[in-house]
């Protein structure tokens, strides 16, 4: 059937002015194609499927809050119905309250990239997102990782006295304009003083030696592994060391996507450059594989050519980049997995680079009833959770058991508790209801934030389970 | 148009009754609730997002102080502008009204909020084994009140009913501010049958009770490809006269073959020109195996060239996913117009070559679904909407294609309602006073007509010429009919009552009062036994007993009670329960002689206004029942006697009354509070 050709000469106004040009995408690669901003909202045609997979239009049943309603906001507002500057109180509300997890998307008949088309509105009205001090800290570990390293050790530090949680509670950082850190620091309790690149200083997996002949994938360290689940990160290395081969590692690098979502797109290109750069010089030729175990960093980084499409020169190395990254769900493959599970006693033991030993799942993982809450960057960004289930259902067979809701946002998705503190707790809390209907021991999980969060609503609501994350329980597992 | 300040006045007792924070007047919300799914935009004056459903009459009753029309809207999915305020006025969100009340398993009922999400009904009764019938495409997020509002249909619709047929009662908030509640075992005019597919211009319904149905044991499904749809409906036909009723019977053309094909980049894409997607059920896995190996030798007989059966290598799930057309075309283009309408069966496959037809001449580029059991036809037009040249021919087309409908005997709508979109077509499908009628029954129920206005019926109040006679003309009635319509008109004239009777199997002593008595049981023909389109056409005064010979001998399944009486007589008393999803059309006759034709031999309700469900229990109040044409492909039946009840009008049934027959002629011992007359004269 032949396409249509979209008529050039239909005026509409753009997102941006010749000011904020910079801060925005020109074009959006979706799945019937590249297309501009306005094209790609246009592909939404109202039918309105989106919205029951939509978890803030659920919460809310008001069409401002609904992929469809989004869509419709930002076309409306370029073709001028709705005016960008007064009516900007609902325009920014709508678009910062989308979660980006992406659930809708994955419904639309189009697969409409909603989340793309809210950062775009987002984009529009940076002063009504992440504060102007979590902006600086997301820039500065973006594009100077080195220079807050040392800085988070004595964070971490300071931490294990527990006065920066103390402090949290008491309200300290509402009061002095740092709601974020507080919040932050609710979520993420792990406060590790040697972090994953310590821990692994004398490996070879460090190696910066051109090793390419004997390098088989590239361990992505991710902020979150590397300063705060150093242990999750040493189980996925020792994961795609099985399952792939020999590893080397990028470490000490962000990956830009908080400054995708909260701050300058040309930071998360620096950003990426940087570790496109790095994969080159490991891969010296080769498509390696890159394996991170952060959702979030895979989702981005996979979609690494959208932050080059205007870019001739970076464009193709960025998209054959992002074909080489894989989300630790996917590196498992379920009968393999199978194999080595029932011979485990013969498998070689892999060094332990943890400074004591750890016992990171307090269960028994052999009577234990699991469930696997399907993360938004692994089920509806990447789809890449179908691979890890299998893994999981081959580990435990039976006692897997089905969450309700798995592919639920836990509201831990893409920075939401730090910009919506409340929203990200009734999605919290609804996530805790469906994990102890299911009267789990272990919830799995293939992202650090989802972890974190959900382990804050199990801490509160159902202490019984805990949540891991999907590399430390299946190794954990090998390890008997 | 209206005034500015209309809301304002209101603005105050409005949030009070509705709660702060759920009234809405910024210009993004009501910019956001200017559209639906089709293509019509307006703007209300305000949103009110309503949180109870005790919270509905209050806040109609401020709107109906003040003249302020009012929209219900849930999840907004309609696609003829059913939910578009065209007169401004307020919009009725009730998207937070979704709570599954009951799901009593015994009698088989669920009572549901309006906002309760089809697909989330289904997964909750399916815990407890059930299932609910209607399954529109937009079921994972079209909800109960929207779909009872549309009668909106499903592939299960031939087998299983449309929405209308799964309704058993609703509480409904009149335009008035008032509440009343229905039910199907209420005695009298079926009003809540007569909600279904009124599509909100005479209430809101605060809350449903549906009929769900035990989940069978087995289903399973195929695929088949033929050279051509005459094969197809050949197939489905041959089907259906053996007494295999498919659980779901889809056509799709080349062009939406090709298009789902592409979509999924099958490894072996389906070669034919037309692929029909096939499922059955049964009480066991044994059965339902049996029924696939006698739809595949019914399909290979008809032609077909290719056969995949739901097993180890596809599951059923894929093999709809596979033919799942309209994700396919919503990725080529921005829009897409899913027209729909319903011929009756035997004229499909000419249907679908006029379809395609009116595509090329139109310049459309259109994708053919339709259904080869009923006669529904699902054209799917891909455009970009803001081309206007583009959006010009598309619209032109869908309206040739609902006028081919009309002309080939059928109906413009099969489960998506009239709306906006296609009142115009509501004068092609219906002779001026069957229009005038519907006009004088929305005004008696919603006189100051602000419950969703001006939908359905065409604002022009003339056909233009060039459109007379689309509608194929309805059976000239026989001579004893021409003779009671004289009568009735002679009658009229000089002002006389009239007690209508026919065979007096259930008489009801005072109905006709001190009026002289018409006599129906002459008009007792059985016009036509069709069974190319499992029809049956009989006169009102025919004897069930009759039909029932006549329809088995033309090798028809009708299912019809051990009833004496007549067919009129069975269906005006309302002596059998579910007669009514066995009416196809009727033509009767009002107090003053007007004779209405309604229906035909399409498997679908006429849209619109469902005056066979006020005629059906009416007792002969209303008007005298001419003729029925009755479905006969044993889908339905009606075998289950009602016993013989009082009724005892209410204020709305008098209202009804006013507007059928303003001078109580017939049978007025049924309606004899005059008070309640005058009420119903004053208000209306």
């Amino acid at each position: 059937m032949r396409l249509p050709k979209l008529d050039d000469f239909i005026p509409y106004n753009e997102l941006f002015t010749a000011a904020t040009e910079e801060r925005h995408l020109k074009t959006l690669l979706t799945p019937p194609g590249e297309r501009t901003v306005y094209d790609s909202i246009v592909q939404c045609n109202r039918c309105g499927l989106c919205q029951e997979s939509c978890p803030t239009y659920l919460m809310t049943g008001r069409e401002n809050y609904s992929p469809r309603g989004r869509n419709q906001l930002l076309r409306m507002a370029m073709s001028g119905r709705l005016r960008l500057e007064t009516d900007k109180k609902e325009l920014a509300d709508a678009m910062y309250s989308c979660l980006l997890c992406g659930a809708c998307a994955g419904a639309c008949h189009s697969a409409v990239p909603t989340p793309e088309h809210a950062l775009e509105g987002r984009r529009v009205y940076p002063e009504k997102g992440a504060p102007a001090s979590l902006r600086l800290v997301i820039k500065k570990l973006a594009l100077e990782p080195q220079t807050l390293r040392a800085k988070a050790k004595l964070f971490n530090l300071a931490r294990k006295s527990g006065v920066p949680n103390l402090l949290a509670r008491a309200g300290f950082f509402k009061a002095v304009a740092l709601p974020w850190l507080g919040e932050w620091l609710e979520l993420n309790t792990a406060a590790p003083f040697h972090f994953l690149d310590d821990l692994l200083k004398n490996s070879p997996v460090m190696s910066r030696a051109d090793h390419a002949s004997r390098t088989a994938c590239v361990y992505f360290a991710s902020c979150s592994a590397n300063y705060l689940y150093p242990r999750t990160g040493l189980a996925t290395i020792s994961l795609a060391d099985r399952f792939i081969g020999p590893v080397r590692v990028i470490s000490g690098a962000c990956c830009g996507f908080n400054c995708y979502l909260h701050g300058d797109i040309a930071d998360a290109r620096a950003a990426v450059k940087k570790i496109i750069f790095r994969h080159e010089e490991i891969c010296a030729g080769a498509a390696l594989p890159l394996v991170t175990d952060c959702g979030e960093c895979a989702a981005f980084l996979k979609r690494a050519e959208q932050l080059f499409a205007g870019d001739d020169a970076w464009r193709p190395r960025a998209k054959t980049f992002a074909a080489c990254v894989r989300d630790s769900l996917e590196i498992i493959e379920p009968e393999k997995y199978a194999f080595l599970l029932a011979n485990r006693e013969a498998l070689p033991a892999k060094a332990d680079c943890a400074r004591k030993p750890t016992r990171p799942v307090r269960a028994d993982i052999r009577t234990a009833r699991i469930v696997f809450h399907e993360n938004a960057s692994g089920a509806h960004w990447q789809h890449a959770a179908r691979r890890a289930k299998a893994a999981l259902k081959a580990a435990f067979g039976p006692r897997l058991v089905e969450l309700g809701e798995a592919s639920l946002p836990s509201g831990a998705e893409f920075g939401y508790p730090l910009l919506s503190p409340d929203g990200a707790r009734e999605l919290l809390r609804r996530t805790v209801r469906n994990i102890a209907a299911a009267q789990a021991d272990i919830v799995v999980t293939g992202s650090h934030a989802s972890a974190a969060h959900i382990a804050r609503g199990l801490r509160k609501y159902y202490p019984r389970a805990q949540a891991v994350h999907c590399s430390v329980l299946l190794d954990e597992a090998l390890k008997g | 148009m209206f005034s500015k300040n209309r809301f304002e006045k209101v603005r105050e007792k409005i949030t009070a009754a509705a709660g702060r924070g759920n009234v809405r007047t910024d210009n993004c919300t009501l910019a956001l609730h200017s559209y639906d799914s089709g293509l019509g935009r307006a703007r209300p004056e305000a949103v009110i997002f309503v949180d109870s459903p005790d919270k509905i009459a209050p806040l109609v009753a401020i709107l109906r102080d003040e003249n302020i029309p009012f929209v219900a809207r849930a999840a907004g999915t309609n696609l003829t502008g059913g939910c578009v305020p065209l007169k401004g006025g307020v919009i009725l969100n009730l998207a937070g009204l979704g709570k599954i009340l009951e799901v009593d398993t015994a009698c088989n009922i669920a009572h549901v909020e309006p906002s309760v999400v089809n697909a989330v009904l289904q997964a909750e009764l399916a815990r407890a084994g059930r299932f609910f019938a209607p399954d529109p495409l937009s079921m994972g997020v079209s909800t109960i009140a929207g779909n009872i509002m549309e009668n909106a249909c499903g592939p299960r619709a031939f087998r299983y009913g449309c929405a209308a047929a799964a309704l058993h009662g609703a509480q409904l908030v009149t335009p008035d501010g008032g509440t009343l509640d229905w039910s199907a075992e209420d005695a009298g005019p079926m009003l809540s049958r007569f909600l279904a597919g009124s599509e909100g211009v005479y209430g809101v319904a605060s809350s449903l009770r549906v009929k769900i149905l035990p989940q069978p044991a087995a289903v399973r499904a195929a695929l088949a490809g033929f050279p051509g749809t005459e094969n197809a409906v050949k197939a489905v036909h041959s089907l259906i006269a053996d007494g295999i009723l498919p659980r779901a019977a889809v056509a799709f053309d080349r062009v939406a073959v090709s298009a789902a094909e592409a979509r999924l980049r099958s490894v072996a894409p389906l070669e034919s020109d037309t692929a029909l997607l096939l499922e059955f059920d049964a009480d066991s896995a044994a059965a339902a195996n049996s029924l696939m190996d006698k739809a595949q030798s019914a399909c290979r007989a008809a032609g077909a060239s290719e056969w995949i059966e739901d097993g180890e290598a596809v599951s059923r799930a894929q093999l709809w996913r596979r033919m799942d057309v309209y994700s396919a075309l919503a990725r080529m283009t921005p829009s897409i117009l899913a027209e729909d309408m319903a011929v009756p069966p035997a004229r499909l496959a000419q249907a679908v070559a006029a379809m395609r037809r009116i595509a090329a001449d139109c310049d459309v580029r259109a994708a053919l679904v339709y259904y080869p059991a009923d006669g529904s036809l699902r054209p799917h037009i891909i455009f970009d909407e803001r081309n206007s040249f583009e959006s010009g021919k598309v619209k032109k087309a869908a309206l040739e294609m609902l006028k081919c409908a009309v002309e080939l005997g059928g109906t413009i709508s099969g489960g998506r309602g009239v709306g906006i979109d296609k009142r115009v077509a509501m004068s092609w499908l219906y002779a001026p006073q069957a229009l005038e009628l519907f006009r004088r029954i929305k005004h008696a129920l919603d006189p100051k007509r602000i419950s969703n206005p001006d939908k359905i019926l065409p604002v022009a109040s003339g056909r233009h010429p060039d459109e007379q006679g689309i509608r194929p003309a309805p059976t000239p009635l026989t001579a004893a009919a021409s003779a009671l319509v004289e009568e009735l008109k002679a009658r009229a004239r000089a002002n006389r009552r009239s007690g209508v009777f026919c065979r007096k199997t259930r008489w009801y002593n005072d109905a006709g009062g001190a009026a002289p008595p018409l006599d129906v049981s002459p008009l007792n023909s059985i016009i036509e036994a069709d069974a190319r389109n499992r029809a049956i056409l009989a006169e009102a005064g025919a004897r069930v007993e009759e039909i029932s010979r006549r329809a088995a001998e033309a090798g028809l399944r009708l299912r019809l009670p051990p009833y004496k009486g007549s067919i009129g007589g069975l269906l005006a008393g309302g002596a059998a329960d579910g007669a009514r999803e066995l009416l196809l059309g009727m033509t009767f006759a009002l107090a003053d002689g007007t004779v209405i034709s309604v229906g035909g031999k399409c498997v679908k309700d006429p849209p619109g206004c469902d005056v066979m469900s006020l005629l059906a229990g009416s007792r002969g109040a209303y008007g005298v029942i001419l003729s029925v044409i009755l479905r006969a492909d044993g889908a339905f039946g009606a075998q289950t006697l009602r016993p013989q009840t009082d009724f005892k009008p209410s204020p709305y049934h008098y209202r009804l009354k006013h507007a059928f027959d303003p001078g109580n002629l017939l049978n007025p011992g049924i309606y004899p509070d005059r008070e309640r007359h005058a009420d119903a004269a004053a208000k209306a």
